[in-house]
Parts: structure tokens; C-alpha cells; sequence
């Protein structure tokens, strides 16, 4: 946990050993590790159905090649559009970590009934279907379940992109219309 | 103007043998002097009298826009060997965001901290 590494007092590196990325909503929207997930309420009662990608997923560039035992190293911070900025530890981010935070980037509603209609593309072009046209049309089709642990009877109302972690038992660290995403290396440095 | 601390700030905390540690991270930039100036440890320590028996040590760590305290001694042991229910600290983040910080009135309006 990186509070262990701040137990001797820390050296924030700068340079190299910081990335920025603006969370812009159109990109997000083409990413190829976005998925469907349902929200559930600690209880387990639907929350709603999200577009969303791994947080992970979009840190993941700014941290390749790092190996694992690193990782310690490493601050996720998110701002919204309104200056408010949260912080994460790495391992809090990584898949590994039991319900890693999400950035939702629309609601999906509806269901997907017995039969899938996909425009086809090119007249006399049978079987011809855009890849991105299918996945439209999937879209509310769920691949994700995410169960939170925070108390919560219905999601807030939330701009997109929104993080949510779902670990935190409060929703302090959710941030609505994130739109800033910084990775820091944070190097333990004994104080005098 | 007593302003509670999780109006600014949010906070992580965990264990370390019988010492807790425990990161105060501010929403905003232009609140962390604010922190820096009226969270002190002294404050800390008397926020956590009764639990924490002993010194309180304060780390600052501007980039992250956070402070990082370190209270010794409030874990009856720490572990497996302490007998409280949060042997590890855990709370300690929570019970901390209760902390109540005295602001001057022109500092809450200066910086835009929220009061409700």
C-alpha cells in the first residue's frame, strides 16, 4: 500500500516521472477495452447499467513496462472539471485489485431482445457488417457486474465521464465529469 | 468557523505495527495551505486523545496535494496482539475526517470552503 511508502516521507519526482492525459469524452467513447457493466448496491439491487472502462485501462499506457513490484510506487490522481482531484494508490487501480475503479462514460438503458438487427453496409453485401455496428447493438448487453461496497441506494447523478471506486464504503473519491488524469511516481525518501 | 475536515479533504489510513498512518489528500489545490496551516499535528493529536498515546509526526507532500501523518502508539499493540476491533487502522481515516478545523471566517470565504 503506498501509505507504507509515505511512512518515511516521500520525494515526488517530476519530469519524466509524471504523465498527464486530458479524459476527453470522444476518445474514451472509441476505446476498445470499454465494456458494459451493471452497478449493483451493496445489497445487490441494480444501480443501472453503464458504458465504462477499467480506470486501469486508460493508466495502463503511462505505466508499460513498469514491472509489478513498482507498482507501490505510483499515484493515480483524477480532477474533475470543477478542480476537484482525488488521489489513488496504484494497487488500488491494478486488475488485480478486487473491484478496480471504473470511469463510466455513458448509461446504457434497454435490454437486448431475442434478435439483433446490425445495418449491413454495401448494397448486394450480405454478411457484410461493420464490427462497430455490432457492438452498438450490444451495447446494453451486460458483460460486467460491479457490486459496490459504498453505501448507496441509487447512483448519484453523475456527469461523464465519472470515476467511481467502488471499494470506498463512502463515495468521497468519486469525481463527476472527470477530466484530467495524472500518474505520479512517488520514491520513498528517508527524512532527516 | 468550524469547518469539518471532509468538506476539504479525503483520507486513507492503515496500519504499521502499533503506529497508524494516515494521508490527508485535499480536493483542491488552493485548499492545501489551508491544511497545511490549521491541520497540524498538535491538532491531530488532540483530535485523537484517548487513542492515540503517542507523538503524532506530520509529513508534507505538496504534489499530491496531501499530508501524511504518522500517529505512534494508538493500536494497543497492533495486529494480531491488540485486542481493539480496528487492529489495523482502518477507521483511523474516517474518525480523522471528523476532525473539526477552527478557520477564520475570511480564510472559509478567501479559499470558497464550502460551509454546508
Amino acid at each position: 500500500m503506498w501509505l507504507v511508502v509515505l511512512l518515511c516521507g516521500v520525494l515526488v519526482l517530476r519530469g519524466a516521472e509524471r504523465a498527464r492525459m486530458r479524459l476527453e469524452g470522444e476518445l474514451l467513447a472509441q476505446h476498445p477495452a470499454r465494456t458494459t457493466v451493471e452497478i449493483r448496491s451493496p445489497s445487490g439491487q441494480s444501480l443501472g447499467r453503464y458504458e465504462a472502462i477499467r480506470l486501469w485501462d486508460v493508466v495502463l499506457p503511462h505505466v508499460a513496462g513498469v514491472p509489478d513490484s513498482l507498482y507501490r510506487e505510483f499515484a493515480v490522481l483524477v480532477a474533475g472539471r470543477d478542480g476537484r482531484r482525488v488521489v489513488l494508490a496504484a494497487e488500488e487501480v491494478v486488475p488485480q485489485a478486487g473491484l478496480p475503479p471504473l470511469l463510466l462514460l455513458r448509461r446504457v438503458d434497454g435490454r437486448i431482445g431475442d434478435t439483433v438487427r446490425v445495418p449491413v453496409r454495401g448494397a448486394g453485401r450480405v454478411g457484410h457488417v461493420e464490427r462497430e455496428e455490432v457492438e452498438r447493438a450490444l451495447a446494453p448487453a451486460v458483460r460486467l457486474r460491479y457490486r459496490l461496497r459504498t453505501e448507496l441506494r441509487r447512483m448519484p447523478p453523475l456527469q461523464f465521464p465519472a470515476l467511481i471506486v467502488g471499494t470506498d464504503v463512502k463515495p468521497w473519491r468519486w469525481v463527476s465529469g472527470a477530466a484530467v488524469l495524472e500518474v505520479v511516481r512517488v520514491a520513498a525518501q528517508v527524512q532527516p | 468557523m468550524k469547518i469539518p475536515l471532509w468538506r476539504l479533504a479525503h483520507a486513507r489510513s492503515g496500519d504499521k505495527g502499533d503506529a497508524v498512518n494516515c494521508g490527508v489528500i485535499a480536493y483542491r489545490q488552493e485548499w492545501y495551505p489551508v491544511l497545511q496551516q490549521y491541520l497540524t499535528a498538535e491538532r491531530v493529536k488532540e483530535h485523537f486523545a484517548g487513542i492515540c498515546f503517542g507523538p503524532v509526526e506530520r509529513y508534507e507532500l505538496p504534489n499530491l496535494w496531501a499530508l501524511n501523518f504518522v500517529l505512534h502508539n494508538t493500536l494497543g499493540g497492533g495486529g494480531t496482539v491488540s485486542l481493539k476491533l480496528d487492529s489495523q487502522g482502518k477507521t483511523i481515516a474516517s474518525a480523522m475526517l471528523l476532525l473539526e478545523l477552527e478557520l477564520p471566517e475570511e480564510v472559509v470565504r478567501q479559499y470558497g470552503i464550502p460551509t454546508q
